[in-house]
């Protein structure tokens, strides 16, 4: 399934987690795990063992 | 003097306000540490408004092999739930993962009801949830209508075979035919588990509910977030936190409402919850026998090959894959092999993926691997494999030979199931063109499903990688 993290469009198998996101993203990106906290479109916090759905858009960063 | 009159109203008009509190919390996913600190937190609670309604969103179990894989499924979090006092609960996803009789089994025990308006079951399976219910408190009529989320294969991401004989409809089409409830209640809540996202899509389709108490997106909505009218919380998830919501209702209206999302972790622990959750643990689940070592095994990757053969068995695969980073245990001694050995062996509770990959994918995901995960060449189950690994550090890891289990060489064009975990499916540099779906079982539960049904097993020296270091 497409997801989006830090708005980059990542494919990552059904069923994933946001962590499984964005280990995706930084393999495909060459950079290293980010630390710190991870949030939803919306600036929430979200739990590293989020599901993920397709199209879901989730950030490393505060976006806002 | 005009002032004093609105004053005077206005006092006698909080006066006969009426406060409605509930507690919420969300996909607790059988985090039994966590209760005697939910117990104390409610207890408090209680004795300022007794009240008060305890709500779960879902996902109360899965995530813990206490609670999971006794001889009941689930039932030990619906005790500790009882015990705390909860009054209501909805199913998320993973209420449905031991099947309809698990579930039939798990509403049973519990001393509070399950509401959920998108689900529809036969007379035969004994399961009967009603889509909402209405409490009374202080003459207040609160309502609470149960959602739970539906993929897009029309069942909650729970494994299809488990929601056999079940039916489910819709949350966004369901919520509508609901809407009359309003009338009835001066509180309206819908109990969700369909993630925080389509919480707000229903928030903006559903503005007769004074508030969502949501689950299954396992975030952390501080305060509380307002959509349509709508108070949309969220308590993250393991009870790291609860929500509570208070509703100040006057003349049947809610005139104001609240949230705030407080943390549990601080909070001294209830003895007597403590007490049952020292209970739960000492089941005898983790001391069962599954399988006799007949041969102690002294190689990572012997043992890896057993994991490999275990997933593969579980996910219907012609190949499996393990990073040898994944094999925890370097040997295993001959003798009894219990669940506790295999949560030594494979802690990390990652999820197994199953994908369709041509040969020369697979082969691309084999080399890429130790570039993540420096352990060296994965284990195989369903094939062997020759390679080359550079003695410099950096340079990859090259197949040279790999040929299926009968001898048949992987061929480049062909297709092959290939089953690996979550963590090589994240990492690997390799992408194959399918990225794979989560079959419902992690690492554990494959080797415990696979060793159980042999009296014995014998991986001493079982090797199907060959390494040559080039220099």
């Amino acid at each position: 399934m497409l997801v989006y993290v830090n708005n980059a469009e990542v494919s990552i198998f059904t069923g994933a987690t946001a962590l499984d996101a964005v280990r995706r993203y930084c393999t495909d990106a060459g950079i290293a795990l980010p630390e710190g906290e991870l949030y939803d479109m919306y600036g929430n916090v979200l739990a590293t063992d989020s599901p993920m759905t397709e199209e879901r858009c989730i950030f490393t960063y505060y976006p806002f | 003097m005009k002032k004093t009159i609105f004053t005077l109203f206005s006092l006698l008009g909080t006066a006969f306000a009426e406060h409605v509190t509930v507690l919420g919390v969300n996909d607790m996913h059988a985090n039994i540490d966590g209760m005697p600190q939910l117990a104390t937190f409610v207890k408090q609670e209680r004795q300022n408004a007794p009240g008060l309604l305890l709500m779960a969103a879902g996902d109360s179990r899965t995530g813990n092999p206490y609670v999971d894989n006794g001889n009941r499924p689930g039932i030990p979090i619906v005790t500790l739930m009882n015990h705390v006092g909860f009054d209501l609960s909805t199913f998320g996803n993973h209420e449905f993962d031991s099947g309809a009789a698990a579930l039939r089994d798990y509403i049973n025990a519990a001393e509070f009801d399950f509401v959920c308006a998108n689900i529809f079951t036969t007379d035969t399976q004994g399961i009967d949830v009603k889509p909402y219910k209405i409490f009374e408190r202080n003459g207040v009529r609160i309502g609470v209508l149960g959602l739970v989320q539906v993929g897009e294969t029309g069942i909650p991401d729970a494994h299809p075979d488990q929601c056999k004989g079940l039916k489910f409809a819709s949350p966004f089409e369901t919520a509508a035919y609901y809407k009359h409830l309003r009338s009835f209640c001066d509180v309206l809540i819908v109990l969700t588990h369909l993630g925080f996202e389509d919480d707000v899509k229903l928030a903006q389709m559903f503005p007769e509910a004074d508030a969502i108490i949501g689950g299954h997106s396992h975030t952390r909505v501080n305060g509380g977030y307002i959509m349509n009218g709508v108070l949309i919380t969220q308590a993250e998830n393991k009870l790291k936190y609860v929500t509570r919501l208070t509703f100040d209702v006057e003349d049947g209206k809610v005139v104001s409402k609240k949230a705030e999302l407080l943390p549990l972790k601080d909070l001294p622990a209830d003895v007597a919850t403590i007490e049952l959750v020292e209970k739960t643990k000492s089941l005898p689940f983790f001391k069962r026998q599954l399988t006799t070592v007949k041969r102690g095994i002294t190689s990572r990757e012997s043992l890896g090959c057993m994991m490999a053969d275990a997933i593969s068995a579980r996910a219907v695969s012609d190949i499996a894959i393990v990073n040898r980073g994944g094999v925890r245990l370097e040997d295993f001694p001959a003798g009894p092999l219990t669940v506790a050995d295999v949560y030594r062996l494979d802690p990390f509770g990652n999820a197994i993926i199953r994908a369709t990959l041509t040969g020369k994918e697979l082969i691309d995901l084999i080399e890429s691997i130790p570039q993540a995960d420096h352990y060296g060449a994965p284990c195989v189950s369903g094939m062997t494999y020759k390679c080359v690994k550079p003695s410099a550090e950096l340079k990859p890891m090259r197949v040279t030979e790999a040929l299926l289990a009968d001898g048949t060489p992987i061929d480049p064009e062909a297709r092959y199931t290939v089953a690996y975990n979550s963590y090589i499916a994240s990492v690997a540099p390799a992408k194959p063109a399918d990225a794979g779906i989560a079959i419902d079982s992690d690492g554990a539960e494959c080797l415990i499903r696979f060793l159980e049904k042999k009296a014995e097993v014998d991986y001493e020296g079982v090797s199907r990688v060959d390494t040559t270091i080039e220099d």
